[in-house]
């Protein structure tokens, strides 16, 4: 085998195993930092919001088959949004956002429900602690 | 912690099912151990998905009983069939660094699961365990097929919904740790099978091909993510490693068993369907007949069990609709095609995905195209390039927004034949081979 095409093979495989391996150190090391920094702080409020938007769904006028979809849970780690998702299924589960007409919606402030509506033109139907049911504003829509 | 334990055990069950349905089939013939061992729990999951889809199309819902009491049945049985068999399977010569390699694909795939134990992306949920959920929770499983639920892809075939809710069944209640599980199985059993596929042409070859497999962060990610890519992945990589076994030894047993991996891959994703047809095209043209026809006997049972849940289901498949196709014009598909093109291009150079994976397989086929593209083993790129081309094909089709499926699909399909070209090319390439 000529030296050329055996040096050339032997470069580019070294090469991509090494890049693909120092990649997925780099994401390896990432999981873990995430894991002992942020991971229990998401898990406890996740777990806190989700017990309070249980009982919000049932104490709420609303009849909430209607409902095609959550919005706003904290932290937006996708895992844990899809895992609330799929805790509420089979009323709150959609395909995607452009569906969804009502929205659960979490939120710190007054200030900053207000503004989130406004920005995303949402009208606030019902809010009780910390917590409000929003759907598309029809004005805008 | 007791459920998930339970859900491992549920696995393990249906792993000596499928090893002691295989070694009973192939009784006699030669059969590395350790090759055996990773195409078990495939062909044990499939006949455990197989045997809860009966239990739903006859009683509209699953009985834990009958579900564990029929696993249990089986595996006696094959236990007993078993024992009867003349030869063992070879012992497994494999030495430190295969299983060195397993550790570390292990170790890369914990890290990114634990970031992400529910799995990643919508579609894990609003396809797969969605599904499983309403087969598990509801009185008639057919609420899957509701309006409501359109989005789920009524369509799509039942393997991994079952085998989450069969491991449901054997732990006695929803548990997260089932997706989990299999997800880390399917990975490591495909990893191991293309190392163990490609230890018989030297060990080099086995510790290359795995080392260039584990090393490319997208193909951990998506074992990672509980999407379906990896387990239809690993059946396409079983089928075509199960073929390689058969035209090597002349042995057309191995075939039929390619063939029904081939077959069962059609109950995993729709994919499975474009992968048998085309996996019979490039056997048709450069193989022997018997082996075709060994194979397709093999995979049609198998088949036959996928065509008749799509015909009992009709369900339209919302990538293509007659209707949109029918509008289509020659020079719409012809700039379909060329935006297929562009995106593939700019996914092979996206390192952070591929590494330099597919430099690699360019360097092969360019500068060693005498040594790889051999007449022996050409069916298994044609395969590969078939498989895509219908993938393209679909692509041309569509009647959704071409960019959008793009950009959330691609990557995903092309991870589906990537460990097929890794045995290929990596068992080819002189000088890996030459050890």
């Amino acid at each position: 085998m000529p030296r050329f095409r055996k040096f050339l093979l032997c470069f580019v495989l070294i090469l991509s195993i090494a890049f693909g391996f120092i990649r997925q150190i780099k994401i390896a090391c990432r999981s873990v930092q995430a894991l002992v920094s942020r991971h229990e702080a998401v898990d406890s409020r996740y777990r806190i919001l989700k017990d309070k938007i249980l009982s919000f769904v049932s104490s709420s006028p609303f009849d909430f088959s209607r409902f095609s979809y959550v919005s706003g849970i904290p932290g937006k780690a996708a895992e844990r949004y899809y895992d609330f998702q799929y805790a509420m299924a089979p009323h709150l589960i959609s395909d995607n956002n452009a569906h969804a007409d009502h929205f659960v919606l979490d939120f710190e402030t007054p200030e900053s429900l207000e503004s989130h509506c406004r920005d995303n033109s949402l009208e606030v139907l019902f809010q009780s602690g910390g917590l409000a049911i929003a759907r598309k504003d029809r004005r805008f829509t | 912690m007791t459920a998930g334990f339970l859900a491992m055990m549920s696995y393990l069950v249906s792993g000596a099912i499928g090893f002691c349905a295989l070694r009973v089939f192939l009784k006699n013939s030669r059969c590395p151990g350790s090759l055996l061992l990773f195409l078990a729990p495939g062909a044990g999951l499939f006949i455990s998905s197989f045997l809860l889809y009966f239990d739903l199309y006859f009683f509209h819902r699953i009985s834990r009983e009958l579900a564990i009491a029929a696993h249990l049945f089986l595996l006696v049985m094959l236990w007993g069939a078993y024992r009867n068999t003349k030869r063992e399977p070879a012992a497994m010569k494999e030495g430190v660094v295969f299983f060195a390699i397993l550790s570390a694909a292990a170790l890369l795939l914990l890290a990114v699961m634990l970031k992400s134990p529910f799995g990643t992306g919508l579609d894990v949920w609003a396809i797969w365990k969605i599904k499983a959920r309403f087969i598990y929770h509801a009185a008639d499983w057919r609420a899957i097929f509701a309006p409501g639920l359109r989005f789920s892809h009524p369509d799509y075939p039942l393997f991994y919904p079952l085998a989450l809710v069969w491991a449901w069944l054997f732990a006695g209640r929803e548990t997260a740790a089932a997706a989990f599980l299999l997800a880390f199985m399917m990975t490591l059993c495909l990893v191991g099978l293309v190392m163990a596929a490609a230890a018989r042409y030297g060990r080099r070859s086995a510790w290359v091909s795995g080392l260039f497999l584990i090393s490319i962060p997208h193909f951990i990610g998506m074992g990672g993510s509980q999407y379906a890519d990896i387990p239809v992945a690993y059946f396409f990589t079983a089928a075509i490693v199960s073929m390689d076994m058969a035209l090597c030894g002349e042995d057309a047993r191995w075939a039929m068993v390619s063939g029904a991996f081939a077959g069962m891959s059609g109950f995993v994703k729709n994919e499975g369907l474009l992968f048998f047809a085309a996996f019979c095209l490039s056997l048709a043209l450069f193989t022997e007949r018997r082996f075709l026809f060994a194979m397709a006997k093999g995979g049609l049972l198998f088949l036959a069990f996928t065509v008749f849940f799509k015909l009992s289901t009709f369900s339209p498949n919302h990538m293509l609709r007659p209707e949109a196709i029918s509008r289509l014009t020659a020079e719409e598909i012809l700039s379909r095609l060329g935006t297929v093109f562009s995106f593939f291009a700019a996914e092979i150079r996206k390192e952070n995905s591929w590494a330099y994976a597919w430099p690699v397989f360019g360097v092969l086929a360019v500068f060693f195209r005498r040594e790889i593209f051999g007449r022996d083993k050409i069916w298994i790129p044609l395969t590969v390039f078939f498989l895509n081309a219908g993938y393209a094909g679909v692509y041309c089709l569509t009647a959704l927004n071409l960019p959008t499926q793009l950009a959330v699909s691609l990557d995903r399909l092309m991870i589906q034949s990537f460990p097929v070209l890794t045995y290929f090319f990596l068992t080819r390439a002189p000088f890996v081979r030459d050890a």
